[in-house]
């Protein structure tokens, strides 16, 4: 055997860039309407922040060659070093039922309103437990598939919409306020949850690890900026009524005979929300398998998909506490913690092993 | 209560079942006496009608000739063994000097081997070879001399072409082996005899490149070959399972093929063949998803041509597992999706239709199917008969007793003329058709949508002998993709082969 590593560098990037434009589809709140230049602008400058967000763990990681942060946590800190699976596998789970929540929502609200959120919460995770299950492998190859589907329809929507965008919907940043500007800037960047996942992944990419970060960033903010200018010129005004501003965009896009797409848009986001479970299924199953027993961690990412959908399917009830979790990472508190404090203290403190060698 | 529940069905088996074993009397060794040696083996064949036996003596030395009915050419055998024997002086007569003239001086065809237990003795009887006995010698020589009757190579039924050899692999193995030799005439080229199967003990030949294939791979294979427990493979398709991957998957990682052409194409890039006695049904391993949307007619038609029959496929391929469950879909849960006309078109022929939609779906399709199956399995001139009674029964009479609506018979038609244009996938189309009806009619585009994500991800999920089943497409590798999605001109083609463990993803070495 060659030993290759799971993934290629590539493929990591298309999976992240992925998550990322999923979460801009689905959850509150959305740079979308007057704010859209703003986010655009602050977009770019907030990669360059997200990079020096993650040098300490960078160094980190290029100090413990080929090892995750769950791994030199470990080294480092013996026992005490289940904080980072610990740390991780929660952070997971809050994704995943945000994510699960946000698209049952969009789905009842949208496409199927007598349906329970239950019904979709249940059988996606099904399908990205599934996926989990096998590996990073068949989801990367799965997201490949995912991007062609997203780019064709990126570009039909682009198209078929290019004459009916109106340019001065934009406003100019100025009318936002500082304070309106910080926030949303804080919100790019440690709303990124990606980076934390990038930190998981990064030591199953064989080649060209630091490539990653660049190709993911750019490429998303460059994707996310024409998407959210083109929704925010085509819809105007309209587009602060609308609680997903991209799927009103792809209800109102048609082609010659090609008209009301938005249910075949909504079958490309079923997609890209399998990835994005999927990515952090493997993200808290490989957390928890170093918290469980030899024995019960390989049903590690059953155990974690069945809990995200349970709690998911009771978040739906809880109205208040789903929007509390939307605040919780907009403030961008658990990215911060993860990405940059416990990568720091790990980075300053040597536990009673690595001391005494 | 999981162990207890695996020992009660283990039980159940046991009383069912029994774990093939090998004949005892393999292992007995022949003697000097053949007349005692005779007697053993007709005990151990348990004095079966078919098995022959002529008692002649050569220089004062008897002799026994072993061989089964119909297996043998009378013609060979009085050329190449009576006749020689017959005419026959020694000038020393013992049975070592007989055995070396047999073995040394003697020409009995180029088939000439030596076994000295039943169990080696008897597989080659079974092939009809002949079975020479010398008194006093403790070893049997087995000639070939085989004369059994068999179906001459045809015309490939289940891969025809429009230009190409209609040359198609037939049942002897021998004959098969010389039809791959022929066109592919390098010392490359290698064949390795194996035997499978506890009882049938049937020939098996691996046929691979030795400068392309890769040398873990041909491990692999022979390792799986060698621990197939089954008793009898009377076809490739016995030996299949034991093949393919160990992920639970819906597409099979190894292909078949009945041309001797597509085999050798396919090993020209470092697979594997695998002939089996007794079918004509090679087996390509590892055999990967695009594969199902090649034809040798492919790479006979202009590049463009070639190309414009890929896409085709492809399409003719999603049409007939996505089409009658999107029509369901969207007819139950999105008719917004239906341009107005189309809509207003569908809703009335729908009306009067008694069934809600995907009642009505899978009431076709299970019709269709059970055409298709009595056609397959009838006499042909009474087969053309269920080509009449379904046009007239579906396209006629249901639609005129409101049982089915027309789209519905469209949509039907088209499924079923799709599944033709990619006939190796017939099995798992067939099954997913059904799946995909079931999930759009109830849970809509979002149920279609999670059915094609699980069946990409399990596609996907398939390593294939360490190279990824969906390579070259995911992972992605540009130069690969000349000869999936694309056919460039065989100038471009032809220079540079495909190794296939030089695809993106591939765990296994060069």
């Amino acid at each position: 055997m060659k030993g290759e590593s799971a993934i290629s560098s590539w493929q990591l990037t298309v999976l992240l860039f992925l998550s990322r434009i999923t979460y801009f589809f689905l959850a509150e709140p959305q740079p979308e309407g007057p704010q859209a230049l703003t986010a655009a602008i602050w977009m770019p400058v907030s990669i360059l922040a997200s990079f020096l967000l993650l040098l300490p763990a960078c160094l980190l990681m290029r100090k413990h060659k080929g090892k995750g942060l769950l791994d030199i946590a470990g080294e480092r800190w013996g026992k005490l070093g289940f904080v980072f699976p610990a740390a991780f596998l929660l952070f997971a789970v809050c994704v995943l039922v945000q994510t699960a929540c946000s698209f049952s929502y969009f789905l009842t609200s949208t496409t199927y309103p007598q349906s329970s959120p239950w019904l979709f919460i249940l059988l996606i995770f099904a399908v990205a437990g599934y996926a989990a299950s096998m590996g990073y492998e068949p989801t990367a190859r799965f997201g490949a598939f995912v991007f062609v589907a997203l780019a064709a329809s990126l570009l039909f929507v682009c198209v078929s919409l290019w004459p009916q965008a109106q340019w001065e919907f934009l406003r100019p940043p100025v009318y936002d306020g500082w304070q309106s500007q910080l926030r949303l800037f804080v919100h790019l960047t440690l709303g990124n949850v990606e980076m934390a996942a990038l930190l998981f992944l990064l030591p199953a990419v064989g080649k060209n690890k630091g490539g990653v970060f660049w190709r993911w960033g750019l490429l998303s903010a460059a994707v996310l900026d024409g998407i959210i200018l083109f929704a925010a010129a085509v819809l105007g005004d309209y587009a602060q009524t609308q609680r997903f501003p991209f799927y009103a965009v792809t209800k109102i896009a048609q082609l010659s005979i090609f008209q009301r797409l938005d249910s075949l848009h909504t079958a490309l986001w079923v997609f890209m929300t399998l990835v994005r479970l999927a990515l952090f299924l493997e993200v808290g199953g490989k957390s928890l398998a170093r918290l469980l027993p030899q024995k019960a961690s390989r049903y590690a990412v059953s155990i974690c998909a069945a809990v995200s959908a349970l709690l998911a399917g009771c978040f739906t009830r809880w109205p208040n506490a789903l929007e509390g979790l939307g605040w919780l990472f907009a403030g961008g508190g658990p990215v911060l913690l993860l990405t940059v404090l416990l990568p720091l203290l790990l980075l300053g403190f040597k536990g009673k092993k690595e001391a005494g060698r | 209560m999981p162990q207890w529940f695996a020992k009660k069905i283990e039980e159940k088996e046991r009383s069912l079942y029994v774990s093939p074993k090998p004949p005892e009397c393999e292992s007995v060794r022949l003697t000097a006496d053949a007349a005692k040696n005779l007697s053993t083996i007709r005990a151990a064949l348990h004095d079966t009608a078919d098995f022959m036996v002529r008692e002649i003596t050569v220089c004062g030395i008897p002799v026994k000739l072993m061989m089964f009915e119909g297996m043998f050419s009378l013609q060979t055998l009085t050329e190449i063994i009576l006749e020689p024997l017959g005419d026959l002086a020694l000038e020393d007569p013992t049975p070592q000097a007989l055995q070396d003239w047999i073995l040394h001086r003697a020409v009995l065809g180029m088939d000439q081997s030596q076994v000295q237990t039943l169990g080696e003795l008897f597989p080659f009887l079974m092939s009809g070879f002949a079975g020479i006995m010398i008194d006093g010698i403790p070893q049997a020589i087995v000639a070939g001399v085989q004369g059994f009757q068999f179906r001459s190579v045809s015309e490939p039924s289940a891969e025809e072409n429009v230009r190409g050899s209609r040359e198609g692999f037939t049942e002897p193995i021998r004959i098969n082996m010389t039809m791959v030799r022929r066109r592919v005439k390098s010392s490359d080229l290698k064949m390795e005899l194996l035997k499978a199967g506890v009882k049938s003990k049937t020939d098996l030949c691996l046929i691979y490149q030795t400068d392309m294939v890769a040398p873990e791979l041909l491990r692999d294979i022979r390792r799986r070959l060698r621990e197939i427990p089954t008793d009898m493979i009377l076809e490739s398709g016995y030996i299949q399972p034991f093949l393919d991957t160990d992920i639970v998957s819906i597409f099979s990682n190894v292909g078949t093929t009945q041309r001797p052409d597509t085999l050798c194409a396919k090993i020209s890039e470092g697979r594997v063949g695998i002939l089996v006695d007794g079918t004509p049904f090679a087996l390509i391993v590892p055999y990967f998803f695009n594969e199902n949307f090649q034809s040798i007619d492919d790479y006979t038609h202009r590049p463009y041509y070639a190309v414009f029959e890929r896409w085709l496929k492809y399409l003719a391929f999603f049409f007939t597992i996505l089409l009658p469950g999107l029509y369901v879909a969207v007819g139950t849960f999105h008719p917004e999706l239906f341009p107005e006309a189309l809509l207003l078109n569908v809703t009335a022929a729908e009306q009067d239709v008694p069934f809600p939609l995907v009642l009505e779906a899978l009431l076709i399709h299970f019709i269709y199917e059970l055409m298709r199956e009595a056609g397959l399995r009838l006499p042909r001139p009474i087969g053309h008969a269920i080509g009449i009674i379904g046009a007239l029964v579906i396209g006629d009479a249901a639609v005129t007793a409101g049982l089915i609506s027309s789209p519905m018979v469209m949509v039907v038609a088209l499924t079923a003329l799709s599944s033709f244009v990619v006939p190796s996938l017939f099995q798992e189309v067939t099954i997913m058709r059904f799946g995909f009806i079931l999930i759009g009619g109830t849970l809509g585009i979002f149920g279609m949508a999670l059915g094609l994500a699980w069946m990409i991800v399990n596609l996907c999920s398939v390593n294939a002998y360490g190279i990824p089943s969906m390579s070259p497409e995911s992972p992605f590798q540009m130069f690969a993709m000349r000869d999936v999605l694309l056919r460039v001109g065989w100038k471009k083609l032809g220079c540079k082969k495909l190794k296939i463990q030089n695809l993106p993803g591939t765990e296994i070495e060069s």
